[in-house]
């Protein structure tokens, strides 16, 4: 098999949702087949570069992302090719040289805010970036704004995306804006979602984007990643 | 079974754009239909998402106003602010409902105590300021802190109404089974009386409505007593009435006859 055959079968493997050979993938009839896990090993074993193996975990996220898009896909779907991604990146990562974090798309810090504690939206927008290609750290909920500064000096990222469920917790942003601005921070963009959240409400609290889902994030970040 | 009337929540489209437009023929037509489809309390909502909360409080004021005029049904007060809420409790007068206190900071005591001052049922979940627990058996932890904390201020179990916490079965496929697990142990455990948001089973799948009202019927089996709800879809409130009758809650299957008769049964 060539090459480029077998980074084939993995992409179409991360966007049927086949983890493994005892999966039977989105269609139901892939059972028996090598699957992302598999595909990898494969891949590592037949001397294909980590990076380019990250590459095409981008790519197939990006098609998952446009089946959801067109309603083919539901959130299920989705979230069963970002496992596949999120285990087989356990399987790259420790095979990265340090160079190669520049296959990478940017670093991505999130959390949700103080006094809010939910983190299912968060927590699909984290495992969707890291499968999408970027370098995730994810503070957990009910983060105080300084400790969201804190995490910024220390992991230095591109973008941050802040979440609230709450209208009563989503004035937490603005707080955590103006610290970032305080700080001179400005190049950071700033990410905000969650289901109160408009893009009214970014505007006057000064983020950069608001994201009405994930799909919405990968999005923008593309378009701000195009534009530098 | 208590069914409270969802509908009227600023998170859906066209009753926020009624908040904020101040369209109150829209939000008492709303009000007075749930009303006449059964619910017994109607849920108000009126969290827009400006960010302004001198404006939710004004919102919530109008809207419990205005639906006072059309219908007789308490109402279901529905904010995570304790401003907002005695905004609505104000113009409501006693007996309404909280929707909701939980184990996080600032919302468990000072909720508990407008509730006994306006005379409420009480709706509790149990999310703590650390989150909210994965399995039945923390819900369960942090739902006895609340009834402890409930029985302190000299509340009667009877009025506190205990959500086991729905999340979405499309985000986590272990989600409803965790929920009804978490209902049985709050019935057995606890001793208390339980309530879900039902629709949060089904976010993010298709034909929501098949999902509700087959959850509806199983959580109802673990001892469910109330659930906020669509009550204008006639299938859900049918499945809620057949449910009722196989539980032996029917004398003589009457209500369910009687929605027969009055044309309110559909398959």
């Amino acid at each position: 098999m060539s090459k480029d055959e077998l980074l084939k079968l993995l992409e179409n493997a991360i966007v049927m949702g086949h983890l493994d050979v005892d999966d039977e993938g989105f269609d139901g009839t892939m059972e028996g087949t090598p699957g992302t896990l598999e595909l990898v090993e494969k891949a590592l074993n037949e001397g294909i570069e980590p990076g380019e193996i990250l590459k095409s975990f981008g790519e197939s996220m990006e098609k998952v992302g446009k089946l959801y898009e067109s309603g083919e896909y539901f959130l299920p779907d989705m979230l069963a090719s970002a496992e596949c991604v999120g285990e087989a990146m356990d399987i790259v990562e420790p095979k990265l040289e340090l160079d190669d974090s520049s296959a990478g798309k940017g670093k991505f810090l999130i959390a949700t805010v103080k006094g809010d504690v939910h983190d299912i939206g968060k927590n699909i927008v984290a495992t969707m970036l890291k499968g999408a290609g970027y370098q995730v750290k994810d503070l957990g909920i009910n983060v105080p704004a300084e400790d969201i500064l804190q995490a910024i000096k220390e992991f230095e990222p591109d973008f941050i995306g802040l979440s609230a469920l709450l209208t009563t917790t989503m004035i937490e942003m603005e707080q955590v804006i103006k610290l970032i601005k305080e700080e001179g921070l400005d190049n950071i963009k700033v990410f905000i979602g969650g289901t109160p959240t408009s893009k009214e409400f970014a505007e006057k609290i000064g983020a950069d984007q608001h994201c009405r889902d994930v799909i919405e994030a990968l999005q923008a970040l593309e378009k701000m990643g195009e534009v530098s | 079974m208590l069914v409270i009337g969802e509908l009227i929540n600023a998170t859906r489209k066209a009753v926020k754009e009624a908040v904020v437009n101040k369209d109150a023929a829209f939000l008492q037509d709303l009000a007075r239909r749930q009303d006449e489809a059964g619910a017994h309390y109607i849920d108000v909502n009126v969290a827009t998402g400006k960010g302004k909360q001198e404006e939710e409080v004004e919102n919530m004021d109008w809207a419990v106003k205005l639906i006072r005029e059309v219908s007789q049904k308490p109402l279901s007060i529905d904010t995570t602010s304790r401003e907002v809420l005695v905004a609505g409790l104000k113009a409501h007068g006693p007996g309404a409902m909280i929707n909701s206190v939980s184990a996080e900071e600032g919302r468990l005591e000072p909720f508990l105590e407008l509730a006994r001052e306006y005379d409420c049922l009480v709706i509790a979940l149990p999310a703590a300021d650390v989150g909210i627990p994965k399995d039945a058996k923390t819900r369960l932890e942090v739902g006895g802190k609340i009834l402890e904390a409930a029985q302190k201020e000299g509340f009667s179990p009877e009025s506190l109404f205990f959500d086991p916490l729905v999340l979405p079965l499309g985000v986590d496929d272990k989600s409803g089974e965790i929920t009804l697990n978490a209902l049985r142990l709050f019935k057995d455990e606890l001793g208390v009386k339980t309530t879900i948001g039902l629709s949060n089973i089904s976010h993010g799948l298709p034909q929501r409505k098949l999902l509700n009202r087959t959850f509806l019927t199983l959580a109802m089996r673990e001892g469910l007593d109330s659930a906020l709800m669509d009550p204008l879809d006639k299938a859900v409130m049918s499945s809620l009435l057949a449910t009722r009758a196989f539980m032996g809650k029917d004398s003589y299957c009457g209500r369910y006859l009687r929605a027969y008769r009055s044309g309110r049964l559909v398959t």
